[in-house]
């Protein structure tokens, strides 16, 4: 198990790009919160405009990727969109993010990738999918799937 | 040939048939500034700009201030991008 101080340093070097990057989006407010470790960054649906908390707990980060979670109105969940040249939406079915970044999307968390060698191999698995090997890289690309997601159920 | 030059951005002076962009990483606070082909792809200068800022591996492209992700395929100036243009590297690796 990573020490949370080890994990509560690796994001104070990553924390000065989340907040260079949410300061590009008016529509982003980003906080984080020290006893539990977990990320929030506060929108708006930018189709519906409706409120939507995406939030990484982050025990264990670095070694292991965030468990990402995206809350809507009652629970609800980003209907995934279809990029131009992206072969697939990161907003799977089951309400989670698939990508390798994405902790919830392994099998050891009930995830449907177990075909990606263990959650520890975050940072260099799935060859083709989604790669974000930081916060504000995976908070990029929430935000650029987002942006196409027709809604949220 | 393709020409990715990173500049500082009060030198940048593209000439004829190039131009020059800010680009925006997540991962980094700051912009940098780029000197591009018009006919060079999107795929080969954003993997320039990925590579000047650290990225290693995966599927970079860039995406507009607009939030327009632009053609990998597409040469900068079939994507429509201009002298001076503020993009933003993006990864287009699909998801599920």
């Amino acid at each position: 198990m990573i020490p949370a101080v080890v994990t509560a340093a690796a994001v104070d070097a990553e924390f000065p790009a989340v907040m260079a990057w949410a300061a590009r989006r008016p529509s982003w407010a980003v906080r984080y919160e020290t006893t539990t470790l977990t990320l929030y960054a506060d929108t708006i649906h930018p189709l519906t405009g409706q409120p939507i908390t995406v939030a990484a707990e982050l025990t264990g980060y670095r070694a292991v990727p965030p468990a990402w979670t995206i809350t809507g109105p009652n629970g609800s969940f980003p209907t995934g969109g279809q990029i131009p040249g992206v072969s697939g939406s990161i907003f799977h079915p089951n309400r989670l993010i698939c990508a390798p970044w994405s902790r919830l999307a392994y099998g050891e968390h009930g995830g449907p990738h177990s075909d990606w060698g263990g959650q520890s191999n975050w940072t260099s698995t799935g060859t083709g999918y989604t790669k974000a090997d930081t916060l504000a890289d995976m908070l990029s690309q929430i935000a650029m799937h987002l942006a196409v997601s027709p809604g949220m159920s | 040939m393709t020409l990715s030059i990173e500049v500082e951005a009060d030198e940048a002076r593209p000439g004829h048939g190039e131009l020059s962009v800010i680009v925006f990483a997540p991962r980094e606070p700051d912009p940098r500034t780029f000197e591009f082909r018009r006919t060079e792809t999107v795929r080969d200068s954003a993997r320039a700009a990925a590579d000047s800022f650290g990225y290693e591996g995966g599927n970079p492209s860039f995406e507009t201030e607009r939030h327009v992700v632009l053609d990998r395929d597409k040469t900068l100036a079939e994507a429509g991008v201009h002298d001076g243009e503020r993009l933003h590297l993006v990864d287009v690796g699909g998801g599920v």
